[in-house]
């Protein structure tokens, strides 16, 4: 079975990036799940890890650039939660999952596909 | 007092009037003739990957996206009534009353209103009408609008055609001969550029030519448009064509046209022609049974205190006032509905509130393609309703009836986007004072389209079971009050835009301080006494001052803002004036900063003046016999990259003030592209019908000037025009970003865009919003304007600041935002560091930290910093989130 994916969307930007891959005849496969919060900067190190101990082997966290942010610094904020996340996972020698942060332009399609293709 | 419109016409003005009116206490009546809403911006859905085709305020969107949100709030409205398909058979006005009978395909109506509002936006020319464009007899000659729904459907792609030609001003500036209109119709020209980029885009390789008379692109997104066609090799043909003929074989067109004194054929594939605007025969029966004559209407551009109204009651907004594109439209819809904006009389302060407790589902199968029934009790045993449509008021009212009669307090909606949908099912709970939590799953763009027909169920459940379980732990939203406001308003610059938007709102009653840097108010157009769009900017500048100085208002020169601190509806600014600092609370802050003259790589002397010269002093003009105007000499070059968007104006008026008085003096205007749009084409005809003379240079290939014995020489390099000698030149001063923009832009935590003006936000497309509650901007300071587009802006901004007014000071559903636990907070003040709108404040000698509901965004940032985990973000808690994770990785659903 496919290794499961955990994508979360901020409502603001990547959301309406995803809404426009829609137009795109890109087909998604079932291990991969979406789902969205207020702002990226909402993400904790503990939703992060929580998400790997339930079986998820990727977790990927599309905010937006720097200027984009509709809250101003949650893109920010959520890149270091990633990183924290990410030095936990190390140091306890776990490599069976990977988390990742990506800053999207808000509609950035191509990039959006790029991220997907990835996985 | 309230009252009740009608508005003609549901595009993305005719919306946003409704709202306006409506979220200020007025009955609205919407009446559409098609059967959706959205006007021209729902044709531009897009359907063909990466075709985005609505192209506004420099970014692309899905046209849908630019106003469907907007339209289910009003369709969920209990106040207003939205008629599709319908049209109005009577309209009589008596005694200042507009009485109507409405046919609409249910019902008809008789109804009589307080005022209506004239949204229509026009009708594309068709070119049938000039049958020497072959459109109608050769398949090849297409128009914009065609054009763009094969880049839509990917239909071009089947057929590219390797040469393709754009020929502008379609039915437009027509000169007052023959079919069209005389007036420039102010989009075409960048639609046609937008329609080359996406050509391009589609088929790179394809050869593009332009024929055109002016290349009117005058705003910022136009330029950028511009610059990415002249890298794509795309050839401008600054040349009317005289003809198109048929190649007898082929069928395709041949285009003749003047290349170098002599005739040139040239053979394409296409023929895009950019239609201009044309008035529907409907609204012209309309308003014929008003008295309002075509003619009136096609000269109507308002007065400076009234832009919108032609007569008490009667007000035309968008492109159907003056044809411009989607951004504009939009400020003028604002500025239109802002006489009937008032601040609300009655505070409601409290609200009886029914907290329900039980949870439900509501599905939409989105118009029959969504397989929402496969679903329906496969997930969880709880009530629910499918709805079909959500632009259908009928559907919404069942949505309504659902939570009253089920006593829901909590939802998943599962149907579209919850961008399109969120705020109208918050609207419609809101009116039944429901405090209700919604949960949106996105089952169309992000399910049945990206998982496709046979993943789909299974997925859609996961989704649906993960939005209940997180739904469990959301609070629903709580009633807040905000008692403590004032309505003081604090705006930044003293220019027209500030002080405009000052006399706005001290007019409806809010009290204004204006802070100018400089130790005068006016700004660049204080001392301008030649009438420039009809205004002594002069005498009117100080009549406004005199207004604010009657009505209270704090009016500082020599002042500057410092310092910024505080919450939206309650911020501290720290003004220093004279070395010493005042403190001043304001519930908004308007920036109104205007732009910073650019004089290009010119020196004044004193035969070779500026604008902002000239318009100072009328005597310069009387003094010589002969005068001439640069164009652009400050803008469009490698100084300024964009078109300052007024001086053309400006040139035209004061070239027509100076041979109105003076019919004897010569007058030139040198130029490139004459930015008359829209109806200032009028300004243009009249100039040349003074015998005022307009010479072309080439984009930055300025004409060279030489100071011989006391005259001024420009050299044309034109064969058939001798170089111009002149007493008096005048240069064209360009707008370029206020320097101070940075420093605001820091201090209020604002963004700038790729050229240094303040950028709005487009998550409201009306204009004149940060995405940061509270502060606002107004005039120049988003870009270039000419000085009827600045009063707009100003009356668009003290528009959406009274509308935000109203919201703070009545009771509200506060649904995205934090909350402390007292218990738990050890008052270390991470949210006070972490918070981007500096809300958390720690409360004296209670020593722990409290967020004010109303300013909080519900961002969450401080709920996942705070060590303690004291902070409950209400809309997402992190259990629930926790819960999500769970049910999303469990087995099965
Ligand atoms: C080919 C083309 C491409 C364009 N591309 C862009 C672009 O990319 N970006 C941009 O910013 N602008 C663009 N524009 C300009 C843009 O369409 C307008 O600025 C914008 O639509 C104006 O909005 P509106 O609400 O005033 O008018 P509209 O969008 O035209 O809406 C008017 C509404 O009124 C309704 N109506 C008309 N008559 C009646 C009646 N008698 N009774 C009831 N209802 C009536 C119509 O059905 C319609 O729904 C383009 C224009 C064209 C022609
Ligand atoms: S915008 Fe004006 S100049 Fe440009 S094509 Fe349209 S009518 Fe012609
Ligand atoms: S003179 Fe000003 S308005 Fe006219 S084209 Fe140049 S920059 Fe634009
Ligand atoms: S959720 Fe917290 S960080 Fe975000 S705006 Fe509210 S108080 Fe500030």
């Amino acid at each position: 079975m496919a290794a499961k994916v955990l994508i979360y969307q901020c409502s603001y930007c990547s959301y309406l990036t995803f809404d426009l891959l829609s137009q795109y005849k890109v087909s998604l496969q079932d291990n991969i799940f979406l789902t969205d919060l207020p702002c990226t900067g909402t993400i904790s190190v503990n939703m992060l890890l929580e998400a790997v101990e339930n079986g998820f082997e990727k977790v990927l966290v599309l905010g937006g650039t720097g200027n984009d942010c509709r809250f101003l610094k949650g893109s920010q904020r959520a890149q270091k939660r990633v990183e924290e996340a990410v030095k936990i996972l190390r140091e306890i020698g776990y490599d069976k999952a990977s988390i990742a942060f990506y800053g999207l332009k808000p509609g950035d399609v191509d990039s959006l596909k790029n991220i997907l293709n990835t996985i | 007092m309230t009252k009740s419109y009608l508005v003609i016409g549901a595009g993305a003005v005719g919306l946003q009037i409704a709202q306006d009116l409506k979220e200020n206490g007025h009955e609205v009546w919407l009446v559409e003739e098609s059967t959706m809403p959205g006007g021209k911006f729902n044709s531009q859905k897009p359907l063909e990957p990466g075709i985005n085709l609505a192209y506004f305020s420099g970014t692309y969107h899905p046209g849908d996206y630019l106003f469907t949100s907007k339209a289910v709030s009003l369709m969920a409205s209990k106040r207003v009534k939205v008629l599709y398909g319908s049209k109005i058979s009577v309209i009589k006005e008596e005694e200042g009353k507009f009485y109507t009978e409405i046919i609409a395909p249910k019902e008809n109506y008789t109804k009589v209103f307080d005022g209506v509002y004239f949204t229509p936006g026009f009708i594309p020319f068709n070119p049938e009408e000039k049958a020497e464009y072959l459109y109608g007899i050769n398949n090849f000659v297409l128009t914009g609008l065609e054009l763009e729904n094969l880049l839509k459907t990917g239909e071009l792609k089947k057929n590219p055609p390797e040469k393709v030609a754009f020929i502008q001003c379609v039915g437009s500036r027509n000169n007052g001969i023959g079919p069209g209109k005389p007036y420039c119709s102010g989009f075409c020209c960048l639609y046609s550029l937008k329609e080359i980029d996406l050509l391009k885009k589609v088929l790179p390789d394809t050869i593009v030519k332009v024929f055109y008379l002016d290349l009117r692109l005058y705003n910022k997104g136009a330029e950028k448009l511009y610059q990415k066609a002249v890298e794509n090799n795309v050839s401008f043909i600054r040349n009317m064509i005289s003809a198109i003929k048929e190649e007898p074989k082929s069928y395709k067109p041949i285009i003749r046209y003047l290349n170098n004194g002599r005739f040139k054929d040239e053979l394409f594939d296409l023929v895009v022609l950019a239609q201009g605007a044309e008035l529907s025969p409907n609204i012209k029966t309309l308003l014929a049974r008003l008295n309002i004559t075509e003619n009136e209407l096609l000269e109507f551009y308002g007065t400076p205190e009234n832009p919108h109204q032609i007569r008490p009651g009667i007000y035309f907004a968008g492109s159907f006032l003056n044809p411009m594109d989607g951004a504009d439209s939009m400020v003028s819809a604002g500025a239109a509905a802002f006489p009937q904006i008032n601040l609300k009389e009655s505070v409601q302060s409290t609200m009886e509130i029914k907290y329900f407790t039980n949870t439900g589902i509501i599905f939409c199968n989105c118009r029959g393609s969504l397989p929402v029934d496969e679903l329906k009790g496969t997930v969880a045993d709880l009530p629910s309703i499918t709805i079909s449509d959500c632009l259908n008021e009928d559907e919404l009212g069942k949505v309504r009836s659902f939570l009253l009669d089920n006593q829901i307090g909590k939802a998943v909606f599962a149907g579209c986007s919850k961008i399109k949908i969120m705020p109208g099912l918050e609207k419609l709970a809101y009116e039944e004072s429901i405090g209700a939590r919604f949960e949106v799953v996105n089952l169309k763009e992000q399910g049945y389209s990206l998982y496709g027909k046979e993943k789909f169920k299974a997925i859609a459940q996961k989704l649906l079971a993960g939005a209940l379980a997180r739904l469990k732990f959301s609070t629903t939203p709580a009633l807040k009050v905000k008692n403590d406001i004032t309505f003081d308003v604090v705006i930044i610059g003293g220019g027209l835009a500030g002080l405009k938007a000052a006399e706005a709102l001290t007019e409806k009653g809010v009290s204004v301080t204006v802070v100018e840097k400089q130790d005068s108010f006016g700004g660049k157009h204080k001392n301008k006494v030649i009438p420039l769009e009809g205004i002594n900017l002069k005498e009117f500048i100080e009549k406004i001052v005199l207004k604010l100085e009657n009505r209270g208002a704090l009016l500082l020169k020599n002042a500057e803002i410092v310092e910024v601190s505080g919450a939206p509806g309650n911020y501290q600014l720290i003004i220093e004036r004279f070395g010493k600092r005042l403190n001043i609370n304001a519930a908004a802050v308007i920036l109104a900063t205007g732009t910073q003259n650019s004089y290009g790589h010119y020196r004044k002397t004193s035969q070779i003046i500026f604008q902002e010269d000239l318009f100072s002093s009328a005597d310069l003009l009387s003094q010589c016999d002969s005068i001439g105007f640069l164009q652009c000499a400050g803008s469009r070059n490698d100084l300024n990259p964009i078109c300052s968007r007024n001086c053309c104006v400006s040139s035209l008026d004061a070239a027509i003030y100076v041979k109105e008085k003076f019919p004897e003096k010569d007058v030139f205007i040198f130029h490139q592209d004459i930015m008359a749009y829209g109806k200032y084409e009028y300004k243009y005809l009249k100039a040349r019908e003074l015998g005022i003379k307009f010479v072309v240079y080439n984009r930055g290939q300025y004409p060279e000037i030489k100071s011989i014995g006391g005259k001024i020489q420009v050299v044309t390099n034109e064969n058939y025009l001798d170089d111009v000698v002149l007493d008096l030149l005048v240069l064209a001063e360009g707008a370029v970003p206020n320097k101070e923009n940075e420093k605001l832009a820091e201090l209020f935590r604002v963004g700038l865009d790729e050229f240094g003006f303040l950028r709005e936000s487009h998550q409201d497309i009306s204009g004149g919003y940060f995405p940061k509650w509270g502060v606002f901007v107004a005039g120049e300071a988003q870009g270039p304007k000419t000085v009827r587009e600045i009063l707009s802006s100003a009356q668009n901004t003290a528009k959406n600041v009274l509308t935000y007014l109203n919201q703070l000071q009545n009771s509200q559903l506060k649904v995205n935002y934090s909350e402390v636990i007292e218990e738990k907070c050890a008052a270390c003040l991470t949210c006070v560091r972490v918070c981007p709108y500096s809300v958390p404040v720690v409360i004296n000698g209670k020593n722990v930290a409290y967020i004010d509901p109303i300013s909080c965004q519900g961002c969450g940032i401080c709920a996942s910093e705070c060590p303690n985990k004291a902070i409950v973000q209400n809309n997402r808690p992190h259990q629930g989130v926790l819960a999500e994770i769970r049910v999303l990785a469990g087995e099965g659903k």
